[in-house]
């Protein structure tokens, strides 16, 4: 005989709703600090999925749509870059303030992945060190997929940092982004 | 063995020039090939170049399971691909990587012939239309070409990135050769360093051990010469005084002879022991003189210093020389106008000494008839000078300098003038004990007059002070 044959069915079914409820209670107490107050839902297509954060909006990622990106401050920056041609001004928010957004700065790098599932890591300190920006606009239009867009990382290929000019960065530089894992 | 040293020089300096441009040329090159644009392109057209390619046949596929009916492809799934893949081919295009993919191929409208493909299918890719494979088909006709000239592409930066690996591996070899050649430039110059230096050395402690050496032989020399001096002074000493022993016995009994056998001798005979006795004399004072140089060579002689009357010591002295400067018919003049009272410090026995050695030497360094006068200046700077003057021939000027050197008689050896040449050398050492001085002019033909010159006593000093105070007003 075992303990388990003492517990008759209603006895079970009770135990395991207090252990539903409590589950449910937690969620309830989690889901608060998950949601975040400035972290909305996405009302149009997501472009950009982040995991990995302590903030979700979308089942277990943080979902974005143009509209949120857009509502971040945004940074133009004129660089030159091996796939554009010429000088180019790339526009969007710092890849480092959407990670604040998700709560995920503290990780020690984020594997980006584009829709082509093309994938890379991009180091944490890389964002603290330089300002890399999630591009949404090339030359003041909106990035398509046609331009590499929706969403381009791009770093700051200017005069100022001519150590970028490395195939290192230029292969974290990654195109139609459109996943995040931070880790 | 400088030879060496310049060789040495030499050789540093040629391997250090020759390590230097090495180095600056080396740092050239790697300088530009990091810097340069085809580095950065190459980087990444590898990888460029083959994702092109497979964008290429990704779209194929979506076209193919789209309109072959696979559901799990949907018409944004199919156009999201065609859209990745006219990206690329936009960088293909515009792109400096493009460029030199294009550069590579051989191909300059590699990218252009492709948008122009994909803008003629846009309109069919994005037409929702039935999913149809006639339409599928149609789109791999159009493609093909694109994917033939891309995989070509993709083959030529294959290849040439291939060639560009070997040929950076081999300036990477040469550059580590010449890294290692370097490295052996400058361990070489290192070593011919250590070894200038040790043989720099060398040579410093050869020259220490040449000047020690002769500073041993001169330490050597110093102290033989001060022995043989010493040696000589107790010579001297000894010898004088074992002198004056029999001396004294001849002198002696040659004056009892004159005493007790006066009356027995004739004329002849008396005049023999007038010699003997004169000349036991002479022998005993020059004997006496020899004695006093190496006593005070010796640093034996102690002065007796006291207040001395100049005048009277000087009529004491002048009294002794008296029959000495009549027989040459010599005339002492003094004159004590300037000294009459003037009392000195000094040893007064040894003063006389001076004092009589000095007259006397104007009494025979004189010619037949002559005259000496003495006389003195009134006493200055606390010192009484008294000069002593003589008609005789004078001292060559040649000479002048051997004057106080002992044993030097001036050329007068010849002479029938008796002396040994230390008197003067003696009273110059007495005066200078007794602090102070003595010297002569001279000029050759009219005479000589020496002076001496003796610390006046305090009183004295002070009387004379007072005595000048109205002459001074």
């Amino acid at each position: 005989m075992t303990n388990s044959d003492l517990f008759v069915p209603s006895v079970r079914r009770a135990f395991y709703r207090i252990v539903a409820l409590g589950f449910l209670v937690f969620l309830g107490l989690a889901a608060p600090v998950q949601a975040g107050d400035d972290l909305g839902a996405p009302s149009g297509k997501v472009i950009l999925s982040i995991s990995g954060g302590s903030v979700t909006n979308v089942g277990a990622h943080a979902a974005f749509d143009r509209d949120m990106l857009q509502k971040l401050p945004q940074r133009s920056m004129t660089v030159v870059t091996p796939w554009t041609k010429g000088k180019t001004e790339f526009t969007g928010p710092l890849l480092i303030d959407v990670l604040k957004q998700v709560g995920g700065t503290s990780g020690a790098k984020l594997t980006a992945t584009a829709l082509n599932d093309y994938a890379v890591d991009i180091p944490m300190e890389d964002l603290r060190a330089y300002d890399v920006i999630l591009a949404m606009k090339m030359n003041g239009k909106v990035l398509r997929v046609r331009d590499k867009g929706p969403l381009w990382v791009i770093y700051p290929w200017t005069d100022a940092h001519p150590e970028l000019r490395d195939e290192r960065y230029h292969g974290r530089s990654i195109w139609q982004l459109s996943k995040i894992d931070i880790h | 063995m400088f030879r060496w040293q310049y060789i040495l020089f030499a050789a540093l300096a040629l391997v250090v020039g020759l390590v230097t441009r090495e180095l600056f040329t080396t740092a050239t090159e790697m300088q530009a090939e990091l810097a340069s644009d085809q580095r950065e392109y190459r980087e990444n057209a590898m990888y460029f170049t083959s994702r092109v390619e497979r964008e290429a046949l990704d779209l194929l596929v979506a076209a193919q399971a789209y309109h072959h009916g696979d559901l799990s492809v949907t018409h944004d799934d199919f156009v999201e691909r065609f859209d990745i893949f006219w990206s690329r081919l936009t960088t293909v295009k515009e792109g400096g990587v493009g460029r030199f993919m294009r550069d590579v191929a051989g191909d300059p409208d590699l990218g252009e012939k492709g948008l122009t493909v994909l803008r003629a299918i846009e309109p069919t890719v994005m037409e929702k239309t039935a999913r149809d494979p006639a339409t599928a088909r149609q789109i791999v006709v159009a493609l093909r070409p694109v994917l033939d000239s891309l995989q070509g592409a993709n083959l030529k930066v294959g290849r040439y990135l291939n060639f560009e690996h070997s040929r950076q591996r081999q300036k990477l070899n040469d550059w580590i050769i010449r890294a290692e050649l370097l490295f052996l430039g400058l361990a070489l110059s290192f070593g011919i360093v250590i070894v200038l230096f040790l043989l720099a050395l060398r040579d410093t402690r050869q020259q220490i051990r040449t000047i020690r050496a002769h500073q041993k032989r001169a330490e050597n020399a110093q102290a033989t010469a001060e022995a043989a001096n010493e040696a000589k002074s107790r010579f001297l000493a000894s010898m004088s005084h074992e002198l004056r022993t029999p001396l004294n016995a001849v002198i002696g009994f040659g004056r009892l002879l004159q005493m007790d056998y006066d009356h027995v001798l004739d004329d002849d005979g008396k005049e023999s022991l007038g010699h003997i006795v004169s000349s036991g004399n002479l022998l005993l004072g020059l004997v006496e003189q020899v004695l006093d140089l190496a006593r005070i060579e010796q640093g034996q002689i102690k002065l007796d210093i006291k207040e001395v009357d100049v005048s009277q010591l000087l009529d004491n002295a002048v009294s002794i020389l008296q029959t000495m400067a009549a027989e040459k018919g010599v005339s002492i003049e003094v004159d004590d106008a300037h000294f009459r009272s003037v009392r000195v410090r000094g040893d007064e026995l040894r003063l006389k000494q001076v004092v009589i050695n000095v007259v006397s030497n104007a009494i025979k360094y004189n010619r037949d008839n002559g005259f000496v006068k003495i006389y003195g200046a009134p006493p200055s700077d606390g010192q009484l000078t008294l000069s002593v003057q003589d008609s005789g021939s004078g001292i060559p000027q040649g000479r002048q300098g051997d004057v106080f050197t002992e044993f030097a008689r001036l050329g007068r050896e010849s002479l029938n003038v008796q002396g040994t040449g230390v008197g003067l050398s003696i009273c110059k050492r007495l005066v200078t004990e007794m602090d102070g001085d003595i010297g002569f002019n001279s000029v050759e033909g009219e005479g000589s007059t020496f002076w001496v010159s003796i610390p006046v006593a305090p009183e004295t000093a002070d009387k004379l002070m007072i005595e000048n105070e109205p002459v001074q007003r």
